[in-house]
């Protein structure tokens, strides 16, 4: 073990940490917003949103992720270029985000599909009773029920995602694997540096896990 | 010319480049296809071992399981093809044929990470059997291994077979990250090409529907399968 290099190395290490969590709670964040209109477009009597709900969360659920991070920061740019007239820089950090957020999306969209559909008619048919508009039933009934039938299985995308963050790196995120990467060649010492950000994304996901276990007990003791 | 997407130009790349991507697909296949194997054979062995009287191979399981799922694929490649490079005592061991082809080390990582996220859903269908089952089997007069082969892996396997099919199309997912050491499987020989033509994103539609139907093509047998095993 090489130490003094790691020592070196600890504050790309600890920078590379930040953008590591900063990526994933932003891809979090926007994914789950793109899981919930994704699955209303998927449960709307509007069958052209229906279908393209489908096939969107349908063909990203089946292509690597890594191919759409290329296509998201190769060509994107070039796309929007050529429609805006103007160059549109993509970092690496917006691909990953985009690239992230839409296979958390695409996943996520069929556990929160799952999850409006087994909410009981009764809670929203009290709701109507008392008066609620729609957008109240909505934010106040059937967002939170839903929330509480889909975390079990929006936790098993989010540990998934917090490990595809990784990838980003290809394409130079100074992520934690960046680090390990720059760092191991500095020093010709790879299995070092590569073990110290296995055994830091393994802190990172455990400590993630015991998170959702505590959410997922003061859920259920909420149901 | 346009910049955005062209249907004679991805026509173009396929009639130009087609073989390439079909070579890659061939690689793609060879490397998920062994990695499932061996996946799935270690897999058995990664449930059977976390339920396990005996502590120490629960342990033991128990800490591979933890670091396999808890690292990122890509550290785990990067530190079987490059890590284990370094060092003078590997280099010079017969191991190092093996080790010094990135197609075998794609292999291996590939395998061993699967086989820990196998291993879990298997040990889920293996503690949802009816006990009376496995006593049956007790009073038959079972060995352990006729007793797993012949009673528990058929019960536990159609059990969890939804949440197999779903690690098989994530394993082929996660095969394509194998093009970030060497390995020129459908993802890296798109990466060449996108660079000769200039259009990526040409070239990744192509490699992507590519993709997209090999996965769909394993759910709808996988799909197939389970009315089968269904009584």
């Amino acid at each position: 073990m090489n130490f003094e290099g790691i020592i070196e190395y600890s504050p790309l290490f600890l920078t590379g940490i930040v953008t590591t969590v900063l990526l994933a709670l932003s891809s979090l964040a926007l994914g789950l917003l793109g899981g919930i209109l994704l699955a209303l477009a998927k449960l709307s009597s509007i069958w052209p949103l229906r279908a393209l709900a489908n096939v969107f969360s349908d063909f990203f659920r089946g292509i690597p992720e890594i191919l759409v991070l290329m296509v998201v920061f190769f060509a994107l740019p070039v796309v929007l270029a050529d429609l805006t007239g103007t160059y549109v820089e993509i970092t690496p950090f917006v691909a990953g985000l985009l690239t992230l957020s839409i296979a958390f999306a695409s996943f996520a969209s069929e556990t929160i599909r799952a999850a409006f559909q087994a909410i009981s008619k009764g809670e929203l048919e009290a709701a109507a009773v008392y008066g609620f508009s729609d957008w109240q039933v909505f934010y106040r009934i059937k967002l939170p029920l839903m929330w509480r039938n889909a975390v079990p299985g929006l936790g098993n995308i989010w540990q998934t995602m917090l490990k595809d963050t990784a990838l980003i790196s290809v394409i130079g995120l100074s992520d934690v694997m960046r680090a390990a990467k720059a760092g191991g060649d500095a020093f010709r010492d790879p299995f070092s540096f590569l073990l110290v950000a296995a055994l830091i994304y393994l802190v990172i996901t455990l400590f993630s896990e015991a998170v959702q276990r505590r959410l997922e007990a003061h859920l259920r003791q909420e149901a | 010319m346009s910049n955005i997407f062209s249907i004679e130009r991805l026509l173009s790349i396929y009639t130009d480049y087609g073989y390439l991507l079909l070579e890659g697909l061939y690689v793609t296949g060879f490397v998920f296809g062994l990695g499932l194997i061996f996946a799935a054979m270690l897999s058995v062995v990664v449930a059977f071992a976390k339920l396990s009287g005996n502590w120490a191979v629960r342990m033991a399981a128990g800490v591979y399981v933890t670091f396999f799922r808890g690292t990122p694929l890509l550290v785990q490649l990067f530190l079987i093809y490059f890590g284990l490079a370094q060092f003078d005592l590997f280099r010079e061991s017969f191991l190092w044929v093996a080790f010094s082809n990135p197609l075998f080390c794609a292999v291996l990582a590939l395998a061993l990470n699967e086989a820990a996220y196998m291993g879990e859903v298997l040990r889920g269908g293996l503690l949802a059997i009816p006990k009376g089952e496995v006593e049956a089997a007790d009073v038959y007069g079972f060995s352990f291994v006729a007793r797993a082969r012949r009673i528990l892996l058929p019960q536990a396997i159609r059990i969890a077979w939804g949440p197999l099919s779903n690690e098989v199309i994530y394993l082929l997912k996660s095969s394509a990250l194998v093009s970030t050491i060497t390995v020129l499987d459908l993802m890296g020989q798109a990466r060449i090409i996108s660079l000769k033509t200039f259009a990526p994103l040409e070239t990744y539609v192509l490699a992507g529907a590519m993709y997209y139907l090999v996965a769909k093509l394993l759910s709808w047998s996988f799909k197939l399968g389970e009315r089968k095993l269904s009584y």
